[in-house]
């Protein structure tokens, strides 16, 4: 009992002084948690037994509950096997909604409404503990074979989630597969006994001491969340970024945790933020993941950054289907804050979503592969988005690729756009291999703006374009630094083997350098090829410094941020290029070829 | 009340694990009220008996201290446990951070570092036990001077160790105590 009134009080106490998480992740809307729009559908739990509540098991139906106002906890959870028999599908959905009418015997399974896994039963018991009657499921309140209904619902989790009650995290699970259940003793700060001396030095008995509040606490929270598995999906980003306030269970204890707050345990000890505090510690903690959406335009893109830096990596079962879907939630609360930083009269950002990207956001181009990894094209992506890569293991299972921004100069050097963007032209895709149907381009118009709709596009950018050469490897790593100085470049070289870069007219001088994330170009060292590719300048500094080593009188010299493309052949398309990998270039003979290089229009795929 | 098990895996909830001499001795009476508020071991004989096995306590002291100071790798403490565990850091450049490796290297010398234990009572007014320790939380952090931790940046955060003893003894405080303080039950 007085857990749940903890978790009252420390709502109260986070409703009342926390602006933050009372509002939505854009800053657009407040929101009450008292007071809630409730979703579509939500699962309505009782107790059984009112008169013995911790021990009564629960009864469930499912509610259309749209337009009405209440109070609901949101779960996120991982899908298991008995989610998917739990689910809601057409054949049982008109049973769930309309109990009276069902069959409960076990045979005529068609027309029964199946049973929910421990885990929903544990979370029904939760919110009825807790005085909240409804629980939002996404495997039971959409039905999961009807397409219309999936896609009117997915757009819909940003919402369902900012405004529930709390959401409960199942960040761990107990044997039986629910929440709530014996602990398992081993994961438990560990107890030392102490022998007791009383005032006459005799001993007299025993003490016990437990670690308490910040270590153990930290350490449970590093292993318990930071490091589960449930952060390491892709469909958690989103419920974990935009959940006002979440509940996390794990083996070895309960966590609180609000957005304007570290988390806690039910006594109130916080968690201290550590620089290592797990694989999935930027998402659990939710550093710098969001905060920026009530800040500029410039900011909220490079809040974007940190959301693709962490999403990326991320693993998704569906992984074609689901890649950009996953994220639908997380766009549109973007989307809703630029649009709000937009001039009055239109309240329409310049910058539109795009296949993870945004229009109009040059830097957003320049995504670079962020990890080691054998890599694999993702269909239907166009290869200038970080969603067209992924990584491939051994067992050639698809798997997130990290991506990553280098660190921006614009603090200390002018950085000036070098290309222009045209409107991106959307291509319907095929969704039964996700391959782009360039043939049906012609007069193609999504029906929504987000989804598997929109994910190909073609991008038409006017810029300059060069011919150059790109080697094999650096001969050392002395030079791999030589180039990362000259280029400004301050991210970590470990992750990526970068490429010698040079003009076919340069005798080999290296000018630049190449990572390459295509997988074509992923090739052993036995065969040590040169490729001819093409360098798309995205943007310039023009006076970056260093430049008295290249024999320049002013002692700065021009750094050019490059796409590296190939060109391809579309039908219906003239001038496509492919993107296989970005880089800088640098050098005099860089810039004179670049002056004299008119810019021309061509279309990235 | 836990189970005391014989087992010796710090993954019992209990340990009861060997205690070294020095524990074996811990005289919660020193910590009388009217005392002094400070009592503590050398560090270094702290490390020593946890990275040998021979302590629980001093395993479990250690291993909270720690945690808590991963972010400060020239503290007292990390390089303590560096010198124990005969692993070095390069020094850093001329900047900040080897102007307090130096300050630490040479207060250490001169001041010993210890691990320093106070405690934390509760509000018994038990006006028949005015014996009573009262002790609900007892706290350990690494120093040179127990009193200096404000100015001595080689210092560790506090960790703080909730205490319950056995029914029937009453010096610790009649207040229940919440051990595993985050778990929970329906």
């Amino acid at each position: 009992m007085r857990h749940y009134q903890a978790i009252h009080e420390w709502h109260r106490t986070c409703r009342v002084g926390h602006d933050g998480c009372n509002q939505t992740m854009s800053g657009c809307e407040k929101l009450d948690a008292e007071d809630a729009l409730l979703p579509t559908r939500c699962v309505e739990f009782q107790l059984l037994d009112s008169q013995n509540p911790w021990t009564s098991s629960v009864s469930w139906k499912l509610r259309k509950t749209e337009g009405q106002r209440g109070k609901y906890i949101a779960l996120s959870h991982r899908w298991v096997q008995e989610t998917g028999q739990a689910s809601t599908t057409k054949e049982n959905y008109q049973c769930r909604i309309d109990n009276n009418s069902c069959s409960h015997t076990p045979r005529d399974h068609l027309r029964t409404r199946g049973t929910l896994s421990a885990l929903f039963l544990d979370a029904g018991r939760f919110a009825c503990h807790l005085g909240i009657p409804f629980v939002w499921i996404d495997s039971v309140c959409i039905i999961q074979d009807d397409k219309k209904d999936w896609a009117s619902e997915s757009v819909k989790m940003a919402d369902y989630y900012q405004r529930s009650w709390i959401t409960l995290a199942a960040t761990a699970t107990s044997p039986t597969g629910g929440i709530f259940g014996h602990h398992n003793i081993a994961n438990m700060p560990r107890i030392t006994r102490l022998p007791y001396m009383d005032k006459g030095g005799d001993v007299n008995g025993h003490f016990y001491v437990q670690a308490a509040a910040d270590a153990s606490l930290t350490r449970n929270y590093k292993e318990g969340i930071s490091g589960s598995e449930l952060l390491g999906r892709g469909w958690v980003h989103q419920e974990w970024m935009l959940s006002r306030r979440i509940f996390a269970v794990t083996e070895s204890g309960l966590f609180l945790q609000c957005r304007s707050g570290l988390p806690q345990s039910l006594n109130g000890h916080t968690v201290r933020n550590q620089n290592d505090g797990g694989p999935h510690s930027d998402l659990a903690f939710r550093a710098g993941l969001g905060s920026e959406l009530t800040s500029s335009s410039a900011s909220i893109l490079k809040g974007w950054e940190q959301v693709v830096k962490t999403y990326s990596r991320s693993k998704i079962t569906k992984f074609e289907q689901d890649r950009l879907v996953a994220l639908t939630g997380i766009t549109i609360e973007f989307q809703r804050a630029l649009d709000s930083r937009a001039a009055p009269r239109t309240r329409k950002s310049r910058h539109r979503h795009v296949c993870g990207l945004w229009t109009d956001w040059h830097r957003g181009l320049l995504w670079e592969q962020a990890e080691a990894a054998n890599t694999v094209r993702v269909k239907g992506f166009p290869t200038w988005s970080w969603l067209s890569i992924a990584a491939q293991s051994q067992s050639n299972t698809i798997s997130g690729l990290g991506v990553q921004w280098a660190d921006s100069h614009d603090r200390w050097y002018k950085e000036s756009t070098s290309c222009t963007f045209g409107t991106p032209i959307p291509i319907p895709v095929q969704e039964s291999d996700w391959s782009p149907r360039f043939g049906r381009a012609r007069g193609y118009s999504p029906n929504v703006p987000y989804g598997n709709e929109t994910r190909f596009n073609i991008l038409p950018i006017k810029g300059s374009i060069l011919s150059v050469l790109v080697g094999y490897n650096f001969d050392n790593l002395e030079d791999i630094k030589t180039a990362a100085s000259m280029t400004l470049y301050h991210a970590d070289l470990s992750h990526s083997p970068w490429k010698p870069v040079s003009l076919e007219t340069g005798a080999g001088k290296v000018t630049g350098w190449a990572s390459l994330e295509h997988p074509d170009y992923h090739v052993s060292q036995a065969r040590s090829p040169t490729y001819r590719l093409f360098a798309l300048v995205i943007s310039i500094i023009p006076e970056a410094p260093g430049g008295y080593g290249l024999g320049n009188l002013t002692g700065s010299h021009a750094v050019y941020h490059v796409l590296y493309l190939n060109k391809i052949r579309i039908s219906g398309f003239r001038e496509c290029y492919e993107r296989v990998g970005v880089g800088r270039l640098f050098g005099n003979a860089i810039e004179r070829l670049i002056q004299d290089t008119p810019k021309v229009d061509i279309l990235l795929v | 009340m836990p189970q005391t098990d014989n087992a010796s895996s710090h993954h019992k909830p209990v340990n009861s694990m060997p205690l070294c001499t020095r524990c074996s001795h811990f005289n919660i009476q020193a910590f009388a009220k009217d005392g002094f508020p400070y009592r503590g071991y050398p560090l270094q004989a702290v490390i020593r008996a946890a990275r040998s096995g021979e302590c629980s306590f001093c395993s479990m002291i250690l291993e909270h201290l720690i945690l808590l100071d991963e972010d400060n790798p020239q503290s007292h403490l990390n390089r303590q446990v560096r010198k124990e565990d005969k692993k070095s850091l390069p020094l850093p450049l001329p900047s900040e951070e080897l102007f307090s490796v130096i300050r630490h290297y040479v207060l250490a010398t001169v001041v010993p570092v210890w691990v320093h234990f106070s405690v934390k009572r509760g509000n018994n007014r038990d006006e028949d036990n005015e014996a009573s320790l009262d002790i609900v939380e007892v706290e350990a952090f690494v120093s040179t001077f127990s009193d200096a931790r404000r100015w001595d940046s080689g210092r560790t955060n506090p960790i703080h160790l909730c205490v319950a003893a056995d029914e029937g003894i009453n010096p610790i405080s009649k207040t229940q105590q919440t051990f595993s303080y985050h778990s929970f039950r329906t």
